[in-house]
C-alpha cells in the first residue's frame, strides 16, 4: 500500500487505480474528473470528462464543444469501476466542487480549490467528513487571513465613487472566471454601472444559461462616452491600448486578487489600486477545513505545500507535501 | 493623509488628496504632516523586536513558520500586522492622538505593552494598525517627492509651487542650527513653519521678522542668490568671504557700518539668499536676507564642539547678545586670542592688497589691477597637437640688456582672423622648429596684460607673469618697445 489507500500520485496528477481515473490531470488522460474549469485544473485533450453540471458549459466554453463530458450534480454519486463518485460544492467559483471517493467504506476528498465564505454565486462549502483530504494550499501562510468580503467590496465601491467624481471610469483587473462574476454579483448591489470585456461576458453568458444569477450588463462599447465615468469596467488583464479603450479618456485601474495582501506584492503591482480579495480559502480556513473533516492523512497541494504539510505535522496529523512528491514521481517517470 | 499616500501610485491623485488634506487639517497636524513627509521619523518607543515578540505571543504560530511568513511579506512591519488577528476595529490612528496617548503613558515596558495591545484591539487593521506599529517602533518613513508635496501645498495654500519651495529653502539652511534629533523642535515649528504663508501672504517679511525676532542679524545687500560665506570681523576690519568661489564679497557700507559697530569680534557662517532672484514674479524689491547658520568664534573664543555652538544659538533664540557675552564668558576652555589672526593668516589676504572691487550682477567679487607691457613673440606652438590646426599658445619675452628672455607663456584669446593673421605670421617667419615647436623671428609685438609678478627659479628670467592675457599685437612696433626685465622686476616690490 502507498500513501494513500486509494490514489496514486503520478506524473500525470492524482490517479485513483481502482476507479482508472484521473483528478485534475495535468496530461492528456482517457478519464479526468474535474473540480472546476481554471486552467490549471482542466485542461484540454482528455478523452473523457466529468464534472457538475454548473462547470460543463464553462468547460464547453474554454475547452472546446466537441469535448466528451459527464456531469453531475453536487451530491449525486456515480460508479466507477467500484469507486463511488459525488461532487460536493467548494464555494470557490460558481460550479467549482470537492471530489468525494469512496472504496470499501474509506472515503476520500480531493478539495480542489475552494473558500469558506459564502459570496452568494457559488454554492457554500460543505464539509464532509473524511479519511484521507487532498488539501490545496494556495494561501497556507499565517500572513495570509482575508477581512470580511462587504469589508472589501465597500473599499471597492468608494474608490469607484471617487473615481467617478473625478470624471474617471473605474477599471479593475480580476480573473475573467470566478472573481470577475463575483464582483459583479457584489458590486451590482450598489449600482448597476457596471460592464465587463467580451471574454468575461462569454463566461457570463455561459452561467446565465444555467441560472447562476449573473445581472446582465450593458455591453462596453454602448457606453456613452460622457458617461464613461460612471461605469465600473471588469477587465481580464491590463489593456491599456485595447481600442474600447477610447472610450475612457480618463480611468484608473485596479487590482483585485489575494495577493494583494502584502505590501510587497502591491508594491509590485502595475495598477493604481489593490484590493484584498481571493477566491481562495485563507491561513485560518484552511486550518477550520482540516480539523472539521477529522481526515487521518492530509495531503497538500497547489501553493505553500512545503510550509503546510509541516505545521500539519507538528499539529499531530499526518501530513504529505504532494507537490514534491508528484515531482519525485515525475522524475522517476523521466 | 497617509493612508491616502499608501493607497495610490498615482501622482496627480495623491496631489488632490494631499491639498484636500492640507485644506481641512488642523495647524498641529499640519506641522507634524509636513515633518513626516520631509523625512523626519518620530522617536522610537520600543523596539521591532519587542513588537515581534508580542506578536509571536498573540499567535500561536510556530516560530520558523512566523520567521517564513516575515520572509514571505520581505516587511517585517507588514508581517506583523498580517499575523495579528484581523478583526473589524473602526479606530483610525490620529497622530496628534498617538502622541498625546504616549505623553500621557508612563515609558515603562509593561505599560506601554498594554497600551499596544488595546491599539492593536481597535485601530483598523489596514492600513491603521500597521502605521502605528511603524510609529511606534520610529520606523515610520513617508517616502514623498518634494515636488509632488509642494504642489499639494500650493494648490492647498493657494500659491505657487515656488513660493513652497522658496519657503522650504529658507527653512532647510536651519536645519545647520539643530542636531537632527531636534530638527522638530519648536523652533523650527513655531518659528519658520509654514504657518507664516499660511496666514500671510507677504511671508517673506514675516520671515524676515522672525529672523530678527531671534536676534539673527538680517541684513539686505544685493549680492548672490544662496550664497554660502563666512563673515569675519576683526577689531575696526571687517571681511565677507565666499566659500565657494574663494574670493571676498562686499558688503554695502551701511551694512558694513553695521557690522563694524558690533563691539565684538567674531567669525560667522552664513547664507545670502536674494529672495527676489527667486521670486520673479515678485514687484518687491530688496527682499535678500542673510541666515547664519555656524557660530565658528565670538570674542577671540573659537567654539570647537557642535554642541556648544547650539548653545550659543539657543541662547541667541532666548536673550541678548549682552547676555551671549557672559555665555561665551562661561566657555574659558576654548579660550585662544590668537584664533582670528591664524584664520586671517589661512585666507592669504595678503595676495589680495592692491585690488580693485568691481559691480557685476550684483556680486562685488575682487578683481586685480591689471598692469600692461609690452613683449615679443619668440616660440609657438599648438595649444591642441591634434585638434588644433592654428598656432595659438606663444612664448613672450622681455629685454634683458642685449638678449630676449621669455617670461610668459599664454594662449590665444583672439578672433578667429587675428588667429589667422598670427599663424600666417608665425608660418612666415619660422626661424628653427623643435618638434612641434617652432622658433620664430622676433619680430611681431604683443601687448598684455597681467594681474602680477612671481619669483621663479624655474624661468631664466627669474620672474614669472600670473594672469596674462593678450590685448592686441602691434604689427607696426619693434623690438625696442618691449618691456625690459628690470622694469618688470619693479613690480615685485
Amino acid at each position: 500500500m502507498g500513501l494513500s489507500s486509494l490514489l496514486e500520485f503520478t506524473e500525470r496528477g492524482i490517479y485513483v487505480p481502482k476507479g482508472d481515473f484521473y483528478i485534475d490531470p495535468n496530461k492528456k488522460v482517457k478519464y479526468a474528473v474535474i473540480t472546476h474549469a481554471h486552467s490549471d485544473h482542466a485542461i484540454s485533450g482528455h478523452q473523457n470528462y466529468l464534472c457538475t453540471h454548473l462547470s460543463k458549459p464553462i468547460l464547453k466554453l474554454r475547452l472546446g464543444s466537441k469535448i466528451k463530458i459527464q456531469s453531475l450534480d453536487y451530491a449525486e454519486s456515480l460508479n466507477i469501476n467500484g469507486v463511488k463518485v459525488s461532487f460536493h460544492p467548494a464555494g470557490h467559483i460558481p460550479g467549482s466542487a470537492q471530489v468525494r471517493l469512496e472504496y470499501k467504506g474509506n472515503i476520500v476528498i480531493i478539495s480542489g480549490d475552494y473558500k469558506l465564505e459564502n459570496d452568494g454565486l457559488a454554492d457554500p462549502f460543505e464539509i464532509i467528513k473524511c479519511h484521507e483530504y487532498v488539501t490545496e494550499s494556495t494561501f497556507a501562510l499565517p500572513v495570509y487571513q482575508w477581512q470580511k468580503q462587504d469589508i472589501i467590496y465597500k473599499e471597492i465601491y468608494d474608490w469607484w465613487q471617487y473615481n467617478q467624481s473625478q470624471k474617471k471610469a473605474s477599471i479593475i483587473n480580476s480573473y475573467p472566471l470566478g472573481k470577475s462574476q463575483r464582483l459583479i454579483h457584489a458590486m451590482h448591489q450598489y449600482s448597476s454601472n457596471i460592464s465587463c470585456h467580451s471574454s468575461i461576458e462569454a463566461t457570463n453568458q455561459s452561467y446565465r444559461s444555467i441560472d447562476v444569477p449573473i445581472p446582465t450588463l450593458i455591453d462596453i462599447m454602448d457606453i456613452p462616452k460622457r458617461d464613461a465615468h460612471k461605469y465600473l469596467i471588469l477587465t481580464p488583464t491590463i489593456i491599456s491600448q485595447a481600442y474600447w479603450m477610447q472610450n475612457f479618456p480618463g480611468f484608473e485601474i485596479a487590482e483585485a486578487s489575494g495577493w494583494m495582501a502584502t505590501k510587497n506584492r502591491r508594491h509590485k503591482s502595475s495598477s493604481n489600486r489593490q484590493f484584498t480579495l481571493s477566491d481562495h480559502a485563507d491561513w485560518n480556513a484552511l486550518n477550520t477545513t482540516i480539523d472539521a473533516t477529522g481526515a487521518e492523512k492530509v495531503f497538500v497541494t497547489h501553493g505553500f505545500c512545503f510550509e503546510f504539510s509541516e505545521y500539519l505535522k507538528e499539529k499531530g496529523i499526518q501530513a504529505y507535501n504532494l507537490d514534491s512528491i508528484l515531482k519525485s514521481n515525475k522524475s522517476i517517470a523521466d | 493623509m497617509i493612508r491616502l499616500l499608501e493607497e495610490s501610485n498615482n501622482k496627480e491623485e495623491k496631489i488632490s488628496q494631499l491639498a484636500q488634506y492640507f485644506i481641512n487639517v488642523s495647524d498641529e497636524l499640519f506641522f507634524e504632516s509636513l515633518l513626516l513627509l520631509r523625512g523626519n521619523r518620530p522617536k522610537k518607543i520600543i523596539s521591532t523586536e519587542t513588537l515581534l515578540d508580542w506578536t509571536r505571543e498573540q499567535n500561536s504560530v510556530p516560530q520558523w513558520l512566523f520567521e517564513r511568513s516575515i520572509e514571505e511579506c520581505n516587511d517585517t512591519h507588514d508581517a506583523i500586522n498580517l499575523l495579528l488577528e484581523q478583526h473589524e476595529g473602526e479606530h483610525e490612528l490620529n497622530f496628534i492622538e498617538f502622541k498625546l496617548q504616549l505623553q500621557s503613558i508612563p515609558l515603562h515596558l509593561d505599560e506601554v505593552k498594554k497600551y499596544v495591545l488595546n491599539q492593536w484591539k481597535i485601530l483598523k487593521v489596514n492600513p491603521d494598525r500597521y502605521f502605528f506599529n511603524k510609529l511606534i517602533s520610529g520606523s515610520l518613513r513617508v517616502h514623498i517627492d518634494d515636488v509632488l508635496l509642494f504642489q499639494a501645498m500650493a494648490i492647498a495654500l493657494k500659491t505657487t509651487k515656488q513660493k513652497i519651495s522658496l519657503c522650504f529653502s529658507l527653512m532647510d539652511p536651519l536645519k545647520f542650527l539643530h542636531p537632527r534629533k531636534l530638527l522638530k523642535s519648536k523652533i523650527f515649528l513655531e518659528k519658520f513653519a509654514i504657518y507664516s504663508i499660511r496666514n500671510h501672504k507677504n511671508y517673506v517679511e514675516i520671515n524676515q521678522h522672525q529672523l530678527q525676532d531671534l536676534n539673527f542679524p538680517v541684513f539686505v545687500s544685493p549680492i548672490w542668490i544662496g550664497v554660502r560665506i563666512q563673515i569675519i570681523k576683526h577689531k575696526s576690519e571687517l571681511f565677507v568671504w565666499d566659500l565657494e568661489k574663494q574670493i571676498l564679497i562686499f558688503l554695502d557700507r551701511e551694512k558694513q557700518n553695521y557690522l563694524q559697530s558690533l563691539e565684538f569680534d567674531f567669525v560667522v557662517e552664513a547664507t545670502i539668499i536674494l529672495l527676489n532672484k527667486l521670486l520673479k514674479d515678485s514687484q518687491e524689491s530688496n527682499q535678500e536676507m542673510l541666515i547664519l547658520e555656524d557660530l565658528l568664534e565670538w570674542n577671540h573664543l573659537e567654539i570647537a564642539s557642535f554642541s556648544e555652538r547650539l548653545k550659543c544659538f539657543e541662547f541667541f533664540n532666548l536673550n541678548s547678545k549682552q547676555d551671549l557675552n557672559i555665555y561665551i564668558n562661561d566657555v574659558s576652555e576654548y579660550h585662544d586670542p590668537n584664533i582670528i589672526k591664524s584664520r586671517f593668516h589661512t585666507l592669504e589676504f595678503n595676495k589680495h592688497k592692491g585690488l580693485n572691487l568691481y559691480n557685476s550682477i550684483g556680486l562685488f567679487k575682487i578683481q586685480a589691477e591689471y598692469k600692461k607691457a609690452k613683449l615679443i613673440l619668440i616660440y609657438a606652438q599648438k595649444l591642441n597637437q591634434s585638434n588644433s590646426s592654428y598656432y595659438d599658445q606663444y612664448t613672450l619675452a622681455c629685454r634683458s640688456g642685449t638678449t630676449l628672455v621669455p617670461v610668459s607663456k599664454v594662449d590665444s584669446n583672439f578672433e578667429f582672423e587675428t588667429l589667422l593673421e598670427v599663424h600666417n605670421f608665425i608660418v612666415n617667419n619660422t626661424v628653427e622648429r623643435f618638434g612641434p615647436v617652432r622658433s620664430v623671428s622676433p619680430q611681431l609685438v604683443f601687448e598684455i596684460q597681467y594681474s602680477r609678478i612671481e619669483e621663479s627659479k624655474r624661468h631664466k628670467a627669474g620672474i614669472v607673469l600670473k594672469d596674462v592675457s593678450l590685448l592686441q599685437f602691434c604689427l607696426d612696433e619693434s623690438i625696442d618697445v618691449i618691456s625690459a626685465l628690470s622694469e618688470l622686476k619693479q613690480g615685485l616690490k
